[in-house]
């Protein structure tokens, strides 16, 4: 898991914090971290990641727009997106899949479900 | 095992949460008051809902449920109006304002970790009762629509509605997390199986239970997963729309089917929506028949929304957030860098005198320049990361305003200018109490009641207008209203009533003087003592809190037209440079940025006038202060020459006599202690290159005490 690179995107430092700790107790420990997508497109650059995990909701560029933006470059065309989203966010996530996300994790979550979400692009169970 | 126990090791976690919800609070005060005025802008409205959702979020996360839940319906009033479906109101702003003041407490005490049990109906009902769009005929949200038959229950066991509850909330979770990638999933069997049976089992649980309404929905859903799986239809986001439509309406039913007045609710709606899609097999419209999942056609639909980044290109943040702690650190740190150098620089200046035309020396006094330099740098970035704007005293203030206008049936308006002038953070602590108490005068005195107002021929609404600008190195900070003006007749005779001065001292008083009475301890002259005011302390502690900030208060008004506050507070208050000077033995600093100039002192030129001594300067005339009179200081014989430093403040000015001028140096003001508190004329003590400590003279008290003694 220490060669997955993953790409973390969520504008309330509280979030970031909390889920920074899933990513930690899952295993990742290559993990950008950006506040909104804009901020995000600024700290990839040059840098390649293998997994993006992103707010929807976020000031500046949304989980919309960055995802929009990421499936139309070539480098991130095929990526594993995972949105975050909440209950009664039906219509975003509906659009998000239409966009291209691979998959969704609804807060407040425990590491075990996130784990078992990304478990489907990665082998995380091994060893 | 009480909640704070549990969250053990997640201090910095708790931390974050009450700083960034503190955050988003005020932000959120200001928002709604703004969107009640009826300026509402798609960037407002989203940046409300993204606050609202954020507290949602982290609340949820840790477990905070109450707060989940406000949370929760404050956002969905606002995604209602996000999307047009409900129209903002001001009744609907005072349950989301009061939604806000619960965060408000409830952060307050999450921040001292008091644990409580909340009672949220009351507020969660009144919200529910708001996000009901007024227009019926559009769309009905199945959720919240209850029906009114009583449906008989069969009695069941407690136990066995518990463990429904438990294991149909376990499924309803994994199928929120799992629905929505049916699109995806479609052709994966187990994964359609899984759905399938997940409902299954809903049905025949809730069936047991004698939830029809529920077993209703489950059976439906069923059916159409049924479908789904033999293929006779595709998935589209339609389907798994209603598909979580059921979700959500379970959900419902599973929440309130252990309370004593459970209410089933109705069905029909949703069913129908399913059967839709059931009777309607095979295909859906736009099914194409080979299973793909993504037709081209509802790619076009998606919602576009407005690229950000061109109406409001703001610079992108890269902050890290410092506990202040070390920040103080820090800056203490630079203080006693300065000091370090002032120190080093005196003895260069000792070994100059010793071993002058060395080569050694002039390298000393290069690395003593830039030294001085880099010291002067370190200090400035220090001193700019303490600074904060003022918005963050004033943002409070709309929403303060707003309630006491309510309170006091008064129609007020708050303009508000310069929020984004920088103070340091010392100085925005202590400014806020001072303001809060001019605000509630300037309402409840100030301003008239709007009848009198309209007979006065003023505008209904009466305007506060509230600015800080900088100038120079001071902050100036204005509050104005257009109300009744402060009459210097009344003040005097309520001065003379309460003995605070006598009416003989009252007589000879400038009129300037006599308002300033309403600073003085125990002045109050609200006729009757409310709420808002206080009890004649306030203006006390206006005064007091500004002197302790080295600042001072003007008031300027005129009957019938209104008064204005004019706070001066200097911009930093921690290293400033002085001009050093000694009076007879004693050496004394005096802060450069108040001298206007130094002239040598011709005793011949002074003169005196009823005890006090003047000196005609320039084109007026100048009180003299003598700093070894003012300070008790001991003569030694051998000086006469000696100099007149002139201070100023913004409207007088004032010569002090010292006996030599030594030259600036940069000064850490140190406070003088809780013991002393404030000394008369001294505004702190800082340590010199020596090592000695010297007093810093306090001009602006000197010039105004000086001014009220020319007229006494």
């Amino acid at each position: 898991m220490e060669n997955i690179k993953v790409l973390f995107v969520e504008d309330s430092p509280t979030m970031r914090r909390i889920i920074m700790n899933s990513l930690t107790k899952i295993g990742f420990s290559d993990v950008i971290q950006a506040e909104h997508g804009e901020d995000a497109l600024k700290k990839i650059k040059g840098e390649t990641v293998d997994l993006i995990l992103t707010d929807w909701n976020m000031p500046e560029m949304n989980g919309e727009e960055l995802v929009r933006y990421l499936r139309k470059s070539e480098k991130y065309k095929d990526t594993p997106i995972v949105m975050i989203t909440t209950r009664g966010m039906k219509d975003d996530v509906l659009n998000a899949i239409k966009l291209g996300v691979n998959g969704y994790v609804v807060k407040p979550f425990t590491p075990e479900i996130l784990k078992k979400k990304l478990a489907k692009f990665f082998d995380l169970y091994a060893g | 095992m009480g909640l704070f126990d549990q969250m053990a090791g997640m201090e910095d976690i708790l931390n974050d949460f009450v700083v960034e919800t503190t955050e988003l609070i005020e932000q959120l005060d200001e928002d709604l008051l703004t969107l009640e005025s009826g300026e509402v802008s798609e960037d407002m409205v989203n940046r409300i809902f993204r606050s609202f959702h954020t507290i949602k979020g982290t609340s949820g996360f840790l477990n905070f449920e109450a707060c989940n839940q406000l949370a929760h319906s404050a956002e969905n009033i606002l995604n209602l109006i996000r999307t047009k479906e409900l129209e903002p109101n001001s009744k609907m702003m005072d349950v989301l304002l009061e939604t806000v003041d619960w965060f408000k407490g409830f952060v307050g005490d999450i921040a001292e970790r008091v644990e409580k049990t909340y009672d949220i109906s009351e507020l969660l009902d009144a919200i529910e009762l708001n996000s009901k769009q007024p227009d019926s005929a559009k769309k009905v949200d199945q959720r919240s629509e209850r029906s009114k038959l009583k449906q008989s229950t069969v009695e069941v066991p407690r136990e066995l509605v518990q463990e429904f509850i438990s294991e149909s909330n376990e499924i309803l979770e994994t199928l929120d997390n799992d629905l929505l990638v049916l699109e995806l999933e479609a052709d994966d069997e187990e994964y359609v199986n899984s759905l399938f049976r997940a409902f299954h089992t809903l049905k025949g649980n809730s069936s047991l239970m004698g939830l029809e309404s529920m077993s209703d929905v489950a059976h439906k859903s069923e059916d159409l997963l049924g479908l789904l799986r033999e293929k006779k239809i595709t998935p589209s986001s339609d389907i798994v729309d209603v598909l979580l439509s059921s979700v959500d309406f379970m959900r419902v039913i599973v929440s309130e089917v252990d309370s004593d007045e459970f209410n089933d609710h109705d069905p029909s709606d949703l069913v129908n929506k399913l059967l839709q899609f059931v009777g309607k097999s095979p295909g859906n419209g736009n099914g194409n028949g080979n299973g793909k999942t993504h037709p081209s056609a509802e790619d076009k639909e998606i919602k576009k929304s407005p690229v950000s980044g061109s109406a409001s290109v703001k610079k992108i943040e890269s902050t890290i957030r410092v506990d202040v702690e070390r920040l103080e650190k820090l800056m203490n740190q630079a203080g006693e860098l300065v000091l370090e150098k002032n120190r080093l620089i005196q003895i260069s200046q000792l070994m100059k005198q010793k071993f002058s035309g060395e080569k050694e020396i002039s390298d000393l006094d290069s690395l003593n320049n830039s030294l001085g330099n880099v010291t002067t740098l370190i200090q400035e970035s220090v001193m700019q990361m303490r600074m904060l704007p003022i918005s963050k005293v004033f943002r409070k203030f709309p929403r303060m305003v707003r309630d006491l206008g309510k309170e006091n049936k008064k129609e007020v308006e708050l303009v508000i200018k310069g929020e984004d002038t920088e103070l340091d953070r010392s100085v925005i602590e202590c400014i806020g109490d001072p303001l809060v108490h001019l605000l509630r005068n300037a309402v409840d005195h100030g301003l008239e009641d709007t009848e009198t107002r309209l007979k006065l021929g003023k505008q209904r609404k009466g305007v506060i207008h509230l600015s800080a600008c900088q100038k120079g190195n001071y902050i100036i900070i204005e509050l104005a209203d257009d109300g009744s003006g402060i009459d210097p007749e009344i003040i005097a005779r309520k001065a003379v009533e309460k003995g605070i001065i006598t009416e003989e001292a009252q007589r000879t008083m400038s009129r300037k003087d006599i308002i300033n009475l309403i600073f003085k301890p125990g002045f109050s002259t609200a006729k009757v003592i409310t709420d808002v005011s206080g009890r004649g302390v306030g203006m006390d502690v206006v005064h007091s809190n500004i002197a302790k900030l080295n600042g001072s208060v003007e008031i300027k008004s005129e009957i019938g037209r209104g008064t204005t506050f004019i706070i001066k507070i200097p911009l930093t208050l921690t290293i400033q440079t002085g001009m050093v000077v000694r009076v007879w033995n004693e050496i004394y600093i005096v802060p450069l940025q108040n001298i206007l100039e130094t002239v040598k002192l011709q005793e011949n030129q002074i003169e005196k006038i009823r005890g006090c001594e003047i000196m005609k300067y320039r084109d007026f005339v100048l009180p003299i202060v003598r700093m070894d009179e003012l300070y008790n200081i001991p003569h030694s014989d051998e000086d006469s020459d000696q100099f007149i430093i002139i201070v100023a403040n913004e409207e007088s000015k004032l010569g002090l006599v010292v006996s030599e001028l030594i030259g600036q140096e940069e000064t850490v003001v140190k406070p003088m202690g809780e013991v002393l508190g404030k000394v008369p004329g001294i505004a702190g003590a800082t340590i010199r290159g020596d090592g000695r400590i010297s007093l810093i003279v306090d001009t602006s008290e000197l010039v105004e005490g000086a001014g009220l003694k020319e007229v006494a």
